[in-house]
Formats: structure tokens, sequence, C-alpha cells
């Protein structure tokens, strides 16, 4: 099938690329800007290590089309290390230890960026509950949720009761 | 004689002010900033991709293979069946000498007249991109003739049983019974026989990164580097260079990071040796990266055990003995090199071990069946071992009325009886079973939680407890592979080197895949020689660049490596002051080391440091007279005295049982782990947690389901069921230290005692919830199905 | 697991899509959120020659009120009804369902109209569309037409929908102000179709539950309803001694078809519809 021009903003650069409609987000990241965050973990949706941010919401990478990022703002692990957005999030990480073979790390990093810009309150439940699309094989969970909990409080999100 | 570093908890933190401390991961910072290099981020000019046409059955005779039509395909550089690469490639028999009347029929990388599991390689399809390779896949027709599937371990070895391989004569890989001379009938001898049955499921490892190669053969020069996403490279190196019939220094691995790998990938895998084949005949790279789905029926799978549990026990709790009939089904070939009967052949050498009895006798049988091929995954054979033991030792608490703490409190090895030779023949330097069940009842205040149990029973909720004690092998000596005559090496080298600015690098072939054992060489090093951690880099992954290696497998890296690093540091000090000494005209005994600083022992005087002594060395050799420094050290280490270093622990289980829908939420685990000198508690606890939650999951969710067919049920991520954060419970971690006296360092190692301990809290926890109904259960995975009709409630 | 290939369109309007989608007939699909779609066209378990996207048509999307229905555009995101403060506010049990929903990635992609076309057994959507009778509102190149949920929705992944139909929206009647409803699920975890589920719902009038309804899913090809059941519910409701309710459930729900899966037998998923009901119903009595 013939390849089709996509025209976004990937970590707030204009670019342009073609690409053949069924490659999804992640290998096209991959191959045609030659960016590594963006990870293959499964293609089934389910261990979001492909987790990334379109249009400042996360997505499973693998379940969205290249062609389908046309007019979008794309944001990977590399775009937020130049902004810096999450450099506290990133500091918690590598002093708790919460990322042991990096693989999940981009993904989980998404994902509780989402949380933490969004929680209104925060317990060590609510973390769990909303990492629960993002798998990890390494560290049994605890000190990613410590990290993000850390964070959270140091953001100013007030702490709550965990469920019983 | 400078001071070597011994008694390390003795020292102060001036004197070793990185031994101990639980630094962060320098090499950890660009895994947080999405800058990892895994082998599918590496691209190579003119680099081709391969994948596999995998069998559709998990018995069948290959009628014909017709590649025509995908020979056409766009994009399509090569295609290779296994009678193809019959031609290039040695077939893999993987027994070893030290399993007796093991049997192994040959396997080749890729299936060659007949395929023996639904998911072997058959066809290797090379193309420009992956996305090609697969469409050409879909059009390779191939014609199968369906065999007999063997998939029951139960009637695998009766007469009338299909036999996979006819030249073997049997299903039976291997089989070991392990008697004591005071073993007899029991019932004659002791109050009480209890047993049970037990069950572990098949399962697999699930690794975020799916199984990762690059071959890269470059013919002008003969040789092949090898990209692989491993734990043993030079094991790697030695497999390739004879199967590939290459010579040993023609084959170069590198690994970079690994994503995860927990045993997956200490293995030779056909799919991987393939691709390398494939690169020597095309003088191309040739990228495999395996995806989720193949690698469900392509990664080895592991446990899979029947066992039959007995013990004998006095109305005084008293064991009197240990007996156990285990049966486990492997896959149809044993795989290379490592074979599969380790799993099986660990339950026998170590069952029940940690408590006090003289009666011993192990039945082990170890069938060949047509599901997935099978070997080594974290904690091999441990949590088998662990399991049955501590869960008929809560039965036989329960069957004579005592307190299942008391009941270990009485029978657990003694703290002071140490070093001893156990029943089945393991020796034990010194473990702290006592000491550790004691603070790990203290740590979970265990009194209030039988009071709360109690109150909440009257209330309809049914919460569970559940103590264990357990053992784990590490560190182990060459008894473990190399007599058998297996060319996998369990010694370590280390070479540590001063550059000229006084920094220095170390290289040490043991490997990292996120546990930080970089991190904690950085550590040793920066202690043994005397500077700052943040002057050390470390080099590992590299059969050119390191000395030679075993990597990381049975949790030896910190223990091995970590002593062999801690040898060259020290070596290195003493070349260094050396050095020192004829520069600064007086004697080496009289100077020392400190965050890169020569300085004098009794005056405390710094005189000079190791950058202006690298500035001489290297570039003013002139002024040193007839001196010659040597700032480059190798040192090796093996561990000789014991074939295995044994740590030992406690863990504990609270957990809830909705009895009516059978579900299981899991409150909290505590752990007190035991393994000596610890380098770094931060990165030792975090293997602690990533490992008890690996255990966890067979224990209450994973399964490779499996028809008579042979064909795996549930090979996708949605139906494979691995645990997810919501349903993880907070492990709080103790310790107790006894170092072992075999290295300096005293470090033994850490990494699989989690995953050996959890399946064993959790079912005795379970069953402790349960008194109130009189129910037991023993076949995990313990599904809401299972709790339900255990309860009759269908 | 790379999809095989196929040609994609982005029509702008509904007529665009329909006319692409005859013209390329049985071998094109729509494509909405994707996250069931595309998992299947990675897995090769599809191999559409075209994908239709509908993400480019504005008139899908969005949420708005209307008479007594709120009016969900097919290509609303879950998270959009999610996080919507007047689906919140008229069809509070949408929001308790999604609570279950996958997780936000997920839902930050795929459609309600989406789901409801799949008809997956276990879904969220579906179910709801049952309990709240929701219609169907569908164009096609003879017209449009509305198909009321009991008829849309027919087996195992199968509906009402054509294959030149086009789901436009969904119309759902608003909970009446004194109903309460509420969504229980047990899964293995968090956010993982269930092992089976319930939504329940039911009026205050007088400071009593009435007019109880139950619906079951991710038991059985559909989800299972039966007024028959309600109205045996609500007797005991009336009554007062809520352990009766298990024994009625099983008897209804033995007469339909369960679906066993690979972890749940029939029996299984039996007895746990027994156990949701009656817990729904405890949940619905609280406070």
């Amino acid at each position: 099938m013939s390849n089709i021009n996509v025209r976004f903003r990937l970590n707030a650069r204009e670019v342009e690329a073609q690409t053949d409609p069924r490659m999804h987000v992640i290998d096209f990241l991959r191959q045609n800007f030659e960016l590594s965050s963006p990870r293959v973990g499964c293609e089934h949706g389910v261990c979001g290590a492909c987790t990334l941010r379109v249009d400042g919401d996360i997505v499973r990478g693998c379940l969205m089309l290249a062609v389908q990022l046309e007019g979008s703002s794309v944001e990977t692990i590399e775009g937020l290390n130049i902004s810096g957005e999450i450099s506290d999030l990133q500091q918690a990480f590598h002093e708790r230890n919460a990322t042991q073979c990096g693989f999940c790390t981009a993904g989980m990093l998404m994902a509780s960026q989402d949380w933490l810009s969004k929680a209104k309150t925060c317990s060590r439940s609510a973390i769990r509950e909303h990492l629960s699309g993002n798998y990890c094989r390494c560290t049994g969970y605890e000190a990613i949720v410590d990290a993000v909990y850390k964070v959270a409080i140091a953001r100013g999100i007030s702490s709550v009761k965990e469920d019983a | 004689m400078n001071a070597p570093i011994k008694d390390l908890e003795q020292q102060s933190i001036e004197q070793r002010p990185w031994i101990g401390a639980s630094v962060p991961r320098p090499n950890a910072r660009r895994l947080v900033e999405g800058a990892a290099v895994y082998i599918d981020d590496i691209r190579l000019p003119r680099m081709l991709h391969v994948c596999f046409v995998r069998s559709q059955y998990a018995h069948a005779h290959i009628k014909s293979i017709d590649t025509q039509a995908a020979s056409k395909a766009k994009g399509v550089v090569a295609i290779y069946t296994g009678a193809d690469l019959m031609k290039r490639v040695q077939p893999m028999v993987a027994t070893l000498a030290h399993f007796k009347g093991m049997k192994a029929a040959s396997q080749y990388c890729l299936a060659v007249d007949r395929v023996c599991w639904q998911g072997e390689p058959m066809v290797a399809i090379v193309a420009n991109s992956r996305h090609e390779a697969e469409d050409a896949a879909q059009l390779v027709l191939v014609d199968y003739e369906e065999l007999p599937v063997v998939t029951d371990m139960e009637t695998a070895l009766d007469d009338t049983a299909y036999v996979i391989h006819p030249e073997l004569g049997t299903n039976l890989c291997f089989e070991r019974v392990v008697t004591t001379d005071t073993y007899d009938d029991l019932s004659a001898k002791a109050d009480f026989i209890v047993e049970r049955t037990f069950r572990f499921p098949r399962h697999t490892g699930v690794c975020l990164e799916g199984r990762s190669v690059i071959g890269d053969f470059s013919s002008p020069d003969g040789r092949l580097t090898v990209y692989i996403s491993h734990q043993a490279p030079h094991m790697i190196q030695d497999c390739y260079s004879r199967l590939l019939g290459l010579s040993e220094s023609a084959v170069r691995v590198i690994c970079r990071d690994v994503g995860g790998s927990y045993g997956i990938k200490t293995h030779v895998y056909g799919d991987e040796l393939a691709t390398c084949a494939i690169s020597m005949d095309l003088g191309r790279p040739v990228k495999f990266v395996a995806d989720r789905a193949e690698s469900f029926v392509s990664d080895i799978h592991s446990r899979d055990h029947r066992v039959l549990m007995r013990m004998a026990v006095n109305k005084d709790g008293a064991i009197k003995g240990i007996s156990f009939d285990d049966r486990l089904a492997i896959g149809p070939y044993s795989v290379y090199p490592r074979t599969s009967v380790v799993e099986g052949n660990q339950i026998v050498n170590i069952t029940g071990q940690w408590y006090q009895h003289e009666s011993y006798h192990a039945n082990m049988t170890n069938v060949y069946t047509n599901m997935a091929i099978y070997s080594n995954y974290r904690a091999v054979g441990h949590p088998v071992a662990v399991g049955i033991t501590e869960g008929i030792v809560d039965v036989a608490a329960r069957t004579i009325g005592m307190d299942p703490i008391e009941f270990r409190r009485k029978n657990l090895l003694r703290d002071n009886n140490f070093p001893c030779v156990t029943p089945s023949g393991m020796k034990f330097e010194g473990m702290s079973h006592e000491k550790c069940l004691e603070k790990i009842v203290g740590m979970m205040d265990l009194e209030k939680l039988r009071k709360e149990q109690i109150e909440l029973r009257n209330k309809g909720i049914y919460r569970g407890i559940g103590v264990i004690s357990m053992i784990e092998i590490t560190n182990p000596s060459a008894m473990f592979y190399g007599v058998g005559g297996a060319r996998i090496s369990a010694q370590d080298g280390c070479t540590i080197r001063m550059e000229p600015s006084g920094s220095i690098v170390v290289l040490n072939g043991t490997g990292e895949q996120g546990q930080g054992t970089e991190t904690v060489f950085a550590q040793i090093a920066a202690d043994a020689v005397g500077v700052n951690m943040s002057n050390v880099r470390v080099v590992g992954g590299d059969t050119d660049a390191t000395p030679y290696g075993g990597g990381t497998w049975a949790s030896r890296a910190a223990g091995v490596g970590g002593e062999a690093t801690l040898q060259a540091g020290l070596a290195l000090r003493e070349n260094i002051l050396k050095l020192a000494a004829v520069v600064l005209e007086t004697k080496p005994e009289l100077l020392d080391i400190r965050n890169g600083s020569v300085f004098e022992r009794l005056t405390g005087k710094d005189r000079t440091t190791l950058a202006e002594l690298g500035r001489i060395a290297y570039f003013r050799p002139d002024t040193l007279g007839a001196f010659q420094a040597e700032l480059c050290v190798t040192r090796h280490f093996v561990p000789k005295d014991y074939p295995f270093t044994f740590t030992n622990g406690s863990i504990a289980c609270h957990l809830e049982v909705d009895v009516e829908t059978g579900f299981i939420k899991l409150l909290k685990f505590w752990v007190v782990e035991d393994c000596g000198t610890i380098l770094n508690e931060q990165l030792v606890d975090e293997q602690i947690r990533g490992a008890l939650v690996q255990g966890i999951g067979p224990t209450l969710y994973e399964q490779c389901l499996y028809d008579e067919r042979g064909q795996m049920l549930n090979g996708n991520m949605a139906d494979y069921i691995v645990p997810f954060p919501a349903e993880m419970p907070d492990i709080i971690i103790g310790h107790v230290s006894t170092p072992t006296k075999s290295s300096q360092l005293g470090a033994k190692g850490a990494g699989e005692a989690g995953t050996a301990g959890a399946p064993a809290a959790i079912l005795n926890a379970l069953n402790d919830a349960l008194t109130p109904f009189n129910v037991e259960l023993f076949d995990m995975p313990f599904t809401p199905e299972k709790v339900l009709r255990a309860l009759g409630r269908i | 697991m790379k999809s095989s290939s196929f040609a994609y369109e982005r029509p702008t309007d509904v007529q665009q899509a329909l006319a692409s989608k005859a013209r390329w007939g049985l071998s094109a699909k729509y494509l909405a959120g994707g996250q069931s779609l595309i998992p299947a066209m990675n897995m090769r378990f599809n191999s559409s020659t075209c994908l239709i996207d509908l993400n480019g048509i504005k008139s899908l999307r969005g949420i708005r009120e209307d008479g007594g229905d709120l009016v969900i555009g097919a290509l609303t995101r879950h998270e959009e009804v999610a996080s919507s403060d007047l689906v919140q506010k008229k069809i509070p049990l949408l929001v308790q369902a999604s609570r279950y929903l996958a997780h936000v990635a997920i839902r930050n992609r795929g459609t309600f109209g989406g789901s409801v076309a799949l008809a997956h057994p276990d879904a969220e959507w579906p179910a709801a569309c049952l309990l709240l009778n929701a219609r169907m509102r569908i164009a096609s190149p003879n017209g449009a037409r509305e198909v009321p949920a009991p008829e849309f929705f027919q087996g195992l992944y199968a509906t009402a929908l054509q294959e030149d139909d086009l789901l436009e929206s969904i119309a759902i009647p608003v909970q009446p102000p004194k109903e309460r409803s509420c969504v229980l699920e047990l899964a293995r975890r968090h956010g993982d179709f269930a092992t089976a589920a319930v939504m329940a719902r039911a009026q205050v009038e007088n400071g009593s539950l009435k007019h109880f309804a139950i619906i079951f899913f991710a038991v059985g090809d559909l989800p299972l309803c039966d007024k028959e059941l309600d109205k045996s519910i609500q007797q005991i409701i009336d009554g007062g001694d809520l352990s009766q309710i298990p024994d009625v459930v099983k008897t209804a729900l033995m007469k339909q078809n369960l679906r066993a899966d690979l972890y749940s037998n029939q029996k299984t998923k039996l007895h746990l519809c027994s156990v949701l009901a009656r817990r729904a119903v405890e949940k619905l009595l609280e406070n």
C-alpha cells in the first residue's frame, strides 16, 4: 500500500514523515525518528511499555496508527527530558531504585505523570490503581509507588487515608 | 600490608564509605531518561530482520515445506528451513555427566522432519523489515502429518504411552532417588504421617523485553559479533562458537541493557542461534526480536510439578522424616546447555533440609512432553522445595494441634549448629533460621494479627497468616555445572585499571540486567582501591573487554563477581602504594589511600594523589628508576569451600479470603533475609520485592494452560495473568547477617529468595484463613474457582 | 506481530464514511478507538484491506442532552464519558461503570460507539445500554434508523449493524432523579474484563427501593437480564430477607446460557452472579 504523509509535532518540533498506514505509532517513532524511549512490549495494548502522550493524553502507542498522528502533538520521554516536566519524578525513581531493567520505565513515568497532573488527593492505593495499566516484572511495584507518592506529597497533593 | 577489608560491619564508614551504602545506581540514570540501549535499539548498516514460521502443532511430521510464494514476497532476501541450517549448525544435545542416566535427544535450531512443540521454529524468513518478513511468513505452506501428543506427565511413562523420541526408548528424561540409610517405612517410627499432594503450575517468564539478538558476521574477518539480550555472554560465546563451527576467539558477545531476564535469557535458543547462522551465510547483520505471541510459546517454561509430600512427626512435634515423590513435565527437548533437569535436581537436594530430621527419601521423575521447552527460571526448584516443605510443616502442626511457629522453633536447624551436612548431602556453612523467625514474628506483631483474626472471623471476615522458613542456593561452585561437563563458568574475573587521571575502570564479566551488579562492583572497587565512587567506571557485557566470566544466575553476581572485584581492587591498591612508595621515597606499609589521596598512616597527612601518580606512571616512567608500575590488575574468584553458599530467611504473608467469591486479597508481606554481608541494602531489598512478586504470580494467577492436543490456550497478555500493581502488597523487609567465610566480602546472593518463598507463605496463609471451614488447598494457582470448590460453594 | 497491509481513508463526515465503506465493501472496517481492532490487526486475526478512520468526523463526537435522553456520539472516548459532569449528573451509572473499564490510556482512545458495535461479552457499555434502555442511532446509505438495545445486541460479537451501517450515536434515557445504581465487577486484576459482573438500578420511593432491575455480564455471550427475576428480587427486597436472593438468581440464570472462560466454569459464574446480585442490593440499600 502506498505511503501516507504525516505532519505533526514531536516533542515540540514540527516534523513530517512518510509512513505505511499499517505502522503503529511506536514502530513509526522508533524507525522514522530513531527515538528509543517508545517501546514495544506486547502489541496487545496490555503491558503499557508503549505509553506516551498524544495531545496531552496518555495513550497506547502500539494501538494507534502513525497516520492518525496528523496534526497532533506527540510527547515522549525525550521531550520531557528537555522540558524538565518530570525531573522531580525521574529523580525520585532514580533515588528509590524504582527502575531496574528499565524497559517499563518510560511508560511508567508517563502514566505516573498523568496521574500526578490530575490528582487532587493521593494515597498508595490510588497510585496502584492508576498504574495498573503498566506492567513491571522487576520491581514488584512498591518502589514505584514510593517514588510517585513522594513526588505527589512534594508537589502539594494532599494525602488521604488508604482504603481498608 | 594494607588493611584488608574484612569484618566489614566492624569497620568505620570512613574506612569503607561505599560498601554497605544504599547508593542509587549511577547507570540507572539513563533508564529514567529513556536512554537505555536494548538490542532492538541497535541499528547496523545493511541489517536484515528475521521472523520464524513456527509449528502450529504440538507434534507432527513435516511432510513438506513450500516457500515458493514466500520467497517472491516483497522485501524477502532469503528463506531457510531446518534442512538448510543443518549444514551450518550443530545439533544440541543437553545432557550433563553428573545427572546420571539422563537421556536427551538431538535438537536442531530449526525443526528438521518433525516438530515437537507448538511454537517450535521451523522456517526463517529474512527480509528488509519485520513487517515484510511476517507478510512472507504467511505465504509459507507447511504440510503436516499430526502425530500423537504427550501432555500428561502421569501417563507419559506408561507402557502404552507414545514415546516422543524413539531413539531414547522412553519419555523419561531423568530420575533421581535419594534415600538416607535411616529411611524406612516411617509409619512404624512416628506418631503421625501427614501426606498431601501439591501442584505447581507450568508458567513462563514474560520478560517485558522479548528475547533479542543481532548476529553480525564479518566475512573478511571471519568474526561473528553477537549482540544479545542475555545473562551469560561467555556461555553464549562458547556455545555459539562450537555450534557454528567457529573458534572461540572468532565470536564476540556483547550484552547491552537487558529488559528483564530472570533466567529466561540464560539458555541457548534455536531461533537466536539460527539468526547468527543466517548472518554467517549472508555476511550481513540479522536481527531477531521475539514478539509477545511467540515469546509465550518459545521462551522456556518452568515449574509444572505434582508432588506427593509426606512428613513423619511425633506428637511432641519432632520431625522424624521427610519423603516425597515429585513428578514434573518438561518439553520435548532438554534445553541447551544447562539441561532441563536442574529444577527437579535442586528439589531433591534441598527439600526439608533446614529442619532437623534423620530420615529422608526423595524421588524425582522428570518426563518429556510435547509442551513448550522448559528449563531454569528464577529460584530454580526452590519454590517447589520450599512450598512442599513449609506446606507440610503447617499440616503437621495442625494435625498434632501445635502452633506452627512453635513447631518451627522446635525443628529448625539450630543457629549455633553449623557447619553441618544434611541428610540429602548438602553442606551448610552457617544459617540463622532461629534468629530470622524471631525477627519476623516481632516485625509483623504476630500476636496482634492473631487477635485481630479471631475478632474478624466473628464478623465473617476471614484473614490468614502464613509464616515460612526457607533456604536458597547462591554463589555456586563448579559443582553446579562444571563437574557435569558444561562449559559454564563458576568463576569470575575482574580487571581494575587506574587511568592517568587517577580514576579507575572496572572490567567485570558478570553482567547487569537491572539488579544493580555494576553499582555494587563500583562500590566494592571504590572501597578496595580507596577512591570516590564517582571516579569508578564499570565495563561489562563484552567478551572482548572483560575477563572470562560466568554471568548472572543462581544469585552469584554479588558474591562471586563481587569478590573478584574486591580482590582485584585490593591488589591494585597494593600496586599503587608500591608506586607511591617509590615516588615518595618511603615504604608501602607506611602509606594508605582514601578518596583518591595517598596519606601517611601514622600522621594522617596527605602526601600525593592518584592523579599525580598516574601522571608519573604513564608519562614520566623515566623518573622511577628500575621500578615498573603495574596499574592494571586482574583477579579471579570461584567459591571453593562449599559447593553452594546457602542463604536463609523467613517470609510471612497476611491475606484475606472472600469466602463468598473465592477471591484472595494480599494484605501485606514481611521478609527477613540473611544474605550475609549486605553491599547495598536498597538494591538487595528491591531484589527481594521483585522476586517475591514473581513468586506471587504463579501462586495466584499465572499458568500456561494447555489442551490435550498440546495447544497453549492462553498465550497472550490478556489471558495469561501476570501481577499488576493494584493487587500487589507492600513488603516489609528486615535482615540478619551471617557472612560467608568463603570470601573476604562475606556476601551471599539475594536475587531469588522472594520467588522461592512466596508460594509457601501464601499457601500457608490461605489454609490458615480457611481453618474454620476445615478445608485445605494445595493446587496452585489458587484461583477463585478452586477456593469456591474447596469451600463447597460450587 | 505486525499488521498486514491495508489502505487507509479518513473521511470528514458520515456521508463520506458511508461512501468509502460502500466502495470497499466487506474487506473494509471502520476504525474508531482502535483499542480492540488494532490488536486484532497486529495479531493478524483480522486482515482488512482498508481501515476507514472515523476519528476525524466531528459530528460523531460529544455528549448532549436531548429531551429526556443523553445522546452520546459514537466516537466519544470512554474517558470523556467517565469525566463528564453531565453524565455524572444525569446517568451516573455510566461513570460508576467506567471505574472498571480498562485503564486511562485505553479510555483516552477507546470509544463508546466502538465498544457498543463490537459487543464484547465482557464489556461495560453494552450491559449499561441494555439496563438503561438505550437506543442505537444508525446511519446507512438507505437512511437513518433507531434500534433499541435489546434488538441491537444479538449474540456473541453480533449486533443489528449491517455491513453498510455506521453507528452514529447512542441515546440513553437519563436516570430518574430518585434512582440509585451500582456496578460491581469481580476481576482478577483491576481493569481486566470481569469474571462476573452486575449493574443494578432501583428507585427510592418513600424510603424503600422499588423498580429493581439488574443485568449480569461477562458470564454469557450477551449480558443477561430477566424481568421475572427483577420482580422476584424486588419482592425479596420488600420482604427484607436478602439471603434469599442468591437462590432465585441461580434458578433464573440456570435457564440461560452461561459461558465458561479459561478460569471459571459455568457453575462458578452462576455462583458469582448470585453473590453479586445480593451485594448489589445491599449496596443500593446503603444509607
